[in-house]
């Protein structure tokens, strides 16, 4: 893509409000994230001689119940997020992809059979199918990235395949097999960079999605496991003291819904940028 | 002289739900090495789905169900897939009728002609790209390192129809298949893309089979004409005995349909009627319901190909 586009893109961007509140949320979560070591301390370090502090100039979200800096271990917890939602998204929108393009471009039984396969998945309410097997696998982050993201490829499968489904009557698709390109070619250097765009915004919207999956599993207490800080299980970790210390929760869950709020505006930003009707 | 294609017999079929739609049905015709033919017809005769036929490319539910393509003697039905593919772009290859969609949108100009001398020849990506800009410029594309940078969408239509000229060329086919390659073009640029398409034959001496609807392209650039009606050859002859001394009453129709400099004022003589819907084709000649000169035996049965004089061939009662 030319330099010109992203520069058009985002221009768009910015002319839309709510897609760039949304690009700043993420962008800075992902600076916090990044600088977490810089801007805080020891995520484990504990101090019970100011467990419990409020709020306060030295510790900004107050300490937990074994005087650890919430601040600090919601810097920390913000990198697991930023990473289980990335691992997570990619690996469905790789499967997605994957399996959509050969839907879409072969069609007949292939299609068939690939469709049946994504409707059975669909039928599963995924977040017991993740219950289930995280109950077999132990409760690691990388397994939940990992099962996050194999029950969560359907709607990417089906937008590929839609994409697909139009593109593949396209001249220059015929073009290009017409100058000897392999079937594997046509599909992902020829057809693939025009369906992007669906997928670029599945993707971003998937990311909120991923987030709060883990979230929850952590408040579970299947998820990340302590002492790794995550939103989800520091959620969980101040229920019992959520009377006398608000702050236990209230940031992470703050946190957990600003980020995915990011996310969610982005995307949709993204969306209305590339339809054409939403143009001015 | 030896054709180096001769295709015999072929039938391309599409199988629908409603029917079988006889898309090329029994056509034969050769080429040799340095000629042009031109295969001419109204739309939907089925130009467009021999062309794709020897590239074995028929889109589904269309099937090549009988016939030989015979490429330097080699039968083209009879390859497995891998060596036909060796075959398109590199031996054979196409220039397609809508510039404007016939590239790929998201892809710069220059990866697009790389590619294919990549795949077939081999070339390193930046010998691969030097190459392309040699092929930009031949095509008559000014500034051609620059454009290989450009997008299709920066390119007008003319310079487009030339860079997928140079991208079939790009390696050195034998044959070139140029399905309506100046019908989404102005008239000047039809001329020049022409003269193009003409120097490009006799430079690399390859045979060139001509697809338009257009006689003033045909008198101007072929060497022979194959006439083409609802799937079937109805009439073929070099250019010369075509124009002057044409026989079908088909190709009689298309000619007087042509406005001529100089020719008489008045009313053009149209073809009446339209070309019969595929799946309702008359019985015998399918020209018949259109024909001014149709009579009993029409109806009863399809004439066969007839050689009027030596290299002129006819399907039509009348004439035999």
């Amino acid at each position: 893509m030319s330099t010109d586009y992203l520069k058009n893109i985002f221009s768009v961007l910015i002319r839309n409000r709510l897609a760039f509140a949304g690009f700043l949320i993420v962008l800075s979560m992902f600076i916090l994230a990044g600088l977490a070591s810089i801007l805080g301390g020891d995520p484990g370090a504990i101090d019970v001689a100011q467990r419990l502090q409020p709020p306060s100039l030295q510790h900004l979200f107050g300490t937990d119940d074994l005087g650890r800096d919430v601040f600090t271990r919601m810097l920390f917890a913000a990198r697991i997020s930023l990473l289980v939602g990335f691992v997570a998204v990619g690996i469905a929108t790789l499967i997605g992809v994957f399996l959509g393009a050969l839907s879409g471009y072969y069609g007949g039984w292939i299609d068939s059979i690939i469709m049946r396969f994504v409707d059975i998945m669909l039928c599963f309410p995924s977040f017991f199918l993740i219950l289930a097997v995280i109950a077999f696998l132990e409760p690691s982050i990388w397994n939940i990235m990992i099962i996050i993201g194999l029950t969560s490829w359907m709607g990417v499968a089906r937008l590929v395949r839609a994409e697909f489904l139009s593109l593949r009557e396209r001249d220059f698709v015929l073009a290009a097999r017409a100058v000897g390109n392999r079937d594997g070619r046509v599909i992902f250097r020829h057809i693939l960079p025009n369906a992007m765009t669906p997928v670029l915004v599945s993707a971003t919207l998937g990311v909120a999605g991923a987030i709060l999956t883990e979230s929850a599993l952590s408040f579970l207490g299947i998820g990340v496991q302590p002492p790794t800080p995550s939103w989800g299980n520091m959620l969980i970790a101040g229920k019992q003291t959520l009377g006398t210390a608000w702050w236990l929760s209230a940031f992470p869950g703050l946190a957990i819904l600003i980020t995915v709020l990011g996310y969610n505006l982005l995307g949709e930003g993204v969306r209305d940028i590339f339809d054409p009707r939403m143009q001015d | 002289m030896q054709p180096l294609l001769d295709i015999r017999n072929l039938k391309t079929y599409f199988h629908t739900d409603k029917g079988v739609i006889k898309a090329v049905d029994d056509i034969s015709f050769s080429l040799v090495k340095g000629e042009t033919l031109a295969l001419v017809g109204e739309s939907g005769c089925g130009k467009s789905v021999t062309a794709l036929s020897l590239l074995r490319l028929v889109p589904p539910p269309g099937k090549i169900v009988g016939g030989e393509i015979l490429f330097d003697n080699t039968n083209l039905l009879l390859l497995p897939e891998n060596d036909m593919r060796r075959i398109r772009g590199n031996r054979m290859s196409m220039v397609f009728q809508e510039p404007m969609t016939a590239l790929n949108p998201v892809l710069r100009i220059g990866d697009q002609i790389a590619e294919i001398l990549q795949l077939h020849k081999g070339l390193e990506r930046n010998q691969a790209l030097e190459r392309s800009a040699e092929l930009l410029a031949e095509v008559g594309i000014p500034d051609p390192e620059q454009r290989l940078r450009d997008y299709p969408h920066q390119l007008s239509g003319g310079l487009r129809q030339r860079v997928i000229i140079a991208i079939s060329l790009a390696c050195r086919p034998e044959i070139l298949i140029a399905d309506e390659p100046t019908t989404a073009l102005d008239v000047t640029i039809q001329a020049q893309i022409m003269d193009l398409l003409g120097r490009l034959r006799d430079e690399n001496e390859m045979a060139l089979l001509l697809i338009t609807h257009d006689l003033g392209v045909v008198a101007e650039s072929a060497d022979r004409v194959a006439i083409m009606y609802a799937g079937l050859i109805v009439e073929q002859a070099t250019v010369v005995d075509l124009f002057e001394h044409g026989s079908h009453p088909y190709t009689l129709g298309l000619l007087a349909s042509v406005p001529r400099l100089g020719g008489k004022k008045g009313r053009l003589t149209p073809i009446s009627g339209q070309v019969p819907p595929p799946l309702a084709r008359p019985s015998g000649c399918p020209f018949r319901n259109r024909c001014p000169e149709a009579f009993d035996r029409c109806a009863e049965a399809c004439p066969e190909l007839k050689e009027l004089s030596p290299g002129h061939l006819v399907r039509c009662w009348r004439r035999t």
